[in-house]
């Protein structure tokens, strides 16, 4: 028979569950809500159709009908174990009689009611956003956002702490009902601390009271705190507590110790190169890149990029930035051989100046040319990206990363703690100040009870506290907001991300996105990601004469494009290939920087075996390989 | 992977790519999930790669 702290942690844990299971059905049904908007009629890009927006409530409601209110109804189906559960408990400490199994069923019927109450709240207030982003003539994508943020804001948070809420207090219901019938007049209030525990919580934890003691402590007000009976709502919203019926021989002997929850073990990854001041970091990679960036005139030279003209470094690619109307040579010629290092912390600049030093030894064995220079991505979402032998990368992508290789773990855990506290200090202010908000706004109903009507209400010192309270709230909200958005930041980096187990000829649904996905090791993403990039060095430069000549593309990407294609032809990729990594069937030369990468990074296990079969061969020729595969790589043709 | 992230994978591989692809692809980043979010910003790997390098 388990404890009442067991049965408490137990019923932790089913709660964690249940609100993962819910989480889970209102990310579906905000997808399914934004498929909805997807088949709305627009007018140049705008929503016009107003009676396609009425239309659409019903359709919303459809849909919370088909993902919300099933999930609850699964929950709510576990409750008799809960029940179950807490008789079980309440055996450790005595002997009780059994819950009515109609009382079960009541409960399970009142809470059901309760979250189709929510559900309807989060229809009207989704089919209010779809009418008025309508009415206005909003654009398809701030529609869409907008849509998504009531969806998967406030309304979901809210059902989220109800079915933890619902859960506690379903519990506490059966306790105090079961300690009622057996004639209980003391209780123990129990439950784990946590480190965002209430401080009420941490005070009366373990405390043994009578009915009267409890009823006075009811009286007091505290922050979080929940109307209702206080048997039921116990310590407020969130609350893992609850009311355990004892009798004096208990009441006299029993003391218990609570220990807090034991926080995770620290550890440090191992991967991480020394950390370096960022000016030696930045040394050393410009003196690296300067030495790169070795202009040859003779193509098959592989150790240099190859200029068609002495002056001038050729820029290879559509540029993107003619709409800036640069002057591309110029600006290559200007930036090749340099390190701009705007954005990237020393962190990642340590990183960096390891996985280039490594990069030295692969382009000696693919012989190509070095990595040339550094930009920072500038604004642009990409994380790396490569081109000319120029790597531009991405510090405010990369700095929490590379931070992640270099602080101790135990430090991360420490902020993500704080942080949690900061939100919980954020949650309960801004629950408090909503219920005055609401207490101000019943001042106004019961003083005015004609206020749909009569006006009378503005301007007076009720309508001023309102006012005040809706600022407050607003700023409360936007508070409790900054301060999740922080320690979903602060928990993000002190998370270690489970590393894909994705094998040759395993389940598909398994394999991941892109190579980095193989490690956890936050500097090992860091450097399969600057090997993908150079991957994409070694196929714009590797026999890179043809291109010179006038050909886009080089020989090696010809090839690649024979093989990832049915008949060479743009359209359906070769099944027979094998592809690691979803990224790897976007193109033939991502396909070639994912096989790159992991090549390098050590998992040839997970390399296609044709390319494996070229990297080998590149690897062991002695100059540039001529001929493989019956593929002339000088040409560019088959041989 | 959701609609929006299959839509913005095709739009990667036309060729040539629209002039306005960064823009675009900017658009579908924002209707993606936020456990697609990081997987997404490849996308503009592949762009980088041929149309914006310097």
């Amino acid at each position: 028979m388990p404890t009442d702290i067991e049965h408490g942690d137990n019923l932790a844990r089913l709660a964690a569950r249940h609100q993962e299971r819910l989480a889970e059905s209102l990310v579906t049904l905000e997808n399914r809500i934004v498929d909805l908007m997807a088949n709305a009629p627009l007018q140049d890009g705008n929503l016009f159709d107003l009676e396609w927006a009425i239309s659409a409530r019903n359709e919303i409601r459809q849909l919370v009908d088909a993902e919300y209110l099933p999930q609850i109804d699964s929950i709510l189906r576990e409750y008799p174990e809960v029940a179950a559960g807490a008789e079980s408990m309440l055996k450790t400490y005595g002997s009780f009689t059994q819950i009515d199994p109609k009382i079960i069923t009541q409960l399970q019927t009142l809470e059901f009611q309760g979250f189709q109450d929510i559900g309807a709240e989060y229809v009207d207030a989704i089919a209010k956003e779809v009418y008025q982003n309508t009415l206005t003539g909003r654009s398809f994508a701030d529609s869409v956002n907008t849509i998504k943020q009531v969806a998967g804001g406030e309304m979901a948070r809210y059902a989220k702490q109800q079915v933890h809420d619902s859960l506690m207090q379903f519990d506490a219901a059966i306790n105090v009902s079961i300690g009622k019938e057996a004639g209980a007049k003391k209780w123990k209030y129990v439950g784990s601390l946590i480190e965002t525990s209430r401080p009420f919580c941490r005070e009366h934890e373990g405390e043994v009271m009578d009915d009267e003691k409890i009823e006075q402590l009811w009286g007091t007000s505290w922050a979080g705190k929940a109307a209702g009976d206080p048997f039921i709502v116990r310590g407020g919203y969130n609350c893992g507590h609850r009311f355990r019926p004892v009798f004096d021989e208990e009441a006299d002997t029993e003391e218990e110790t609570v220990e807090a929850v034991a926080e995770p073990e620290a550890t440090i990854p191992s991967g991480a190169p020394k950390l370096l001041d960022k000016k030696v970091a930045l040394s050393q990679i410009s003196s690296f890149a300067s030495k790169a960036n070795k202009r040859v005139a003779e193509a098959s030279d592989p150790t240099g990029y190859i200029a068609k003209n002495p002056d001038y470094f050729p820029v290879r690619f559509t540029p993107y930035a003619m709409k800036r109307k640069d002057n591309l040579i110029d600006l290559g010629n200007d930036q090749f051989g340099k390190i701009i290092d705007k954005g990237m912390s020393a962190e990642t600049l340590s990183l960096l100046d390891s996985g280039l030093k490594e990069i030295e030894g692969i382009s000696k064995k693919f012989k190509t040319p070095k990595i040339r220079g550094v930009v920072p991505a500038g604004g642009k979402r990409t994380t790396m990206a490569m081109g000319d032998g120029m790597l531009s990368v991405n510090g405010s992508y990369w700095n929490p990363i590379a931070k992640q290789a270099y602080v101790p773990r135990d430090k991360l855990l420490e902020s993500t703690k704080a942080s949690r506290l900061a939100l919980n200090k954020a949650d309960e202010y801004y629950e408090t100040i909503q219920e005055e908000y609401q207490s101000a706004m019943d001042a106004i109903f019961v003083k005015f009870p004609n206020y749909r009507n009569d006006q009378s209400y503005r301007g007076t010192p009720e309508w001023a506290l309102l006012q005040q309270k809706s600022v407050q709230m607003a700023d409360a909200g936007k508070a409790a907001d900054k301060a999740r958005k922080k320690w979903v930041k602060d928990r993000k980096l002190s998370e270690v991300e489970p590393t894909s187990a994705y094998v040759r000829g395993g389940n598909i649904s398994d394999r991941p996105w892109s190579a980095k996905q193989y490690y956890s090791d936050p500097a090992d993403k860091f450097k399969s990601t600057l090997f993908h990039e150079f991957g994409h060095t070694v196929h714009q430069e590797y026999w890179r004469q043809a291109s010179a000549a006038g050909h886009y593309a080089t020989p090696i990407e010809r090839y690649l494009r024979q093989l990832f294609y049915v008949n060479g032809k743009k359209g359906a990729r070769n099944k027979d290939l094998f592809f690691p990594t979803g990224y790897s069937e976007a193109k033939p030369v991502e396909w070639w920087a994912e096989n790159f990468s992991l090549y390098n990074m050590g998992r040839k296990d997970l390399v296609d075996t044709k390319l494996l079969a070229l990297m080998d061969e590149m690897v062991k020729s002695k100059g540039r390989i001529k001929v493989f595969d019956g593929w002339n790589f000088e040409t560019g043709e088959y041989a | 992977m959701t609609k929006f992230f299959k839509d913005a994978v095709k739009l990667t591989q036309k060729s040539p790519l629209p002039d306005d692809i960064v823009e675009q692809l900017d658009g579908y980043y924002k209707l993606v999930p936020e456990e697609e979010k990081d997987d997404f910003l490849w996308l503009y790997e592949a762009v980088e790669l041929e149309a914006n390098l310097i």
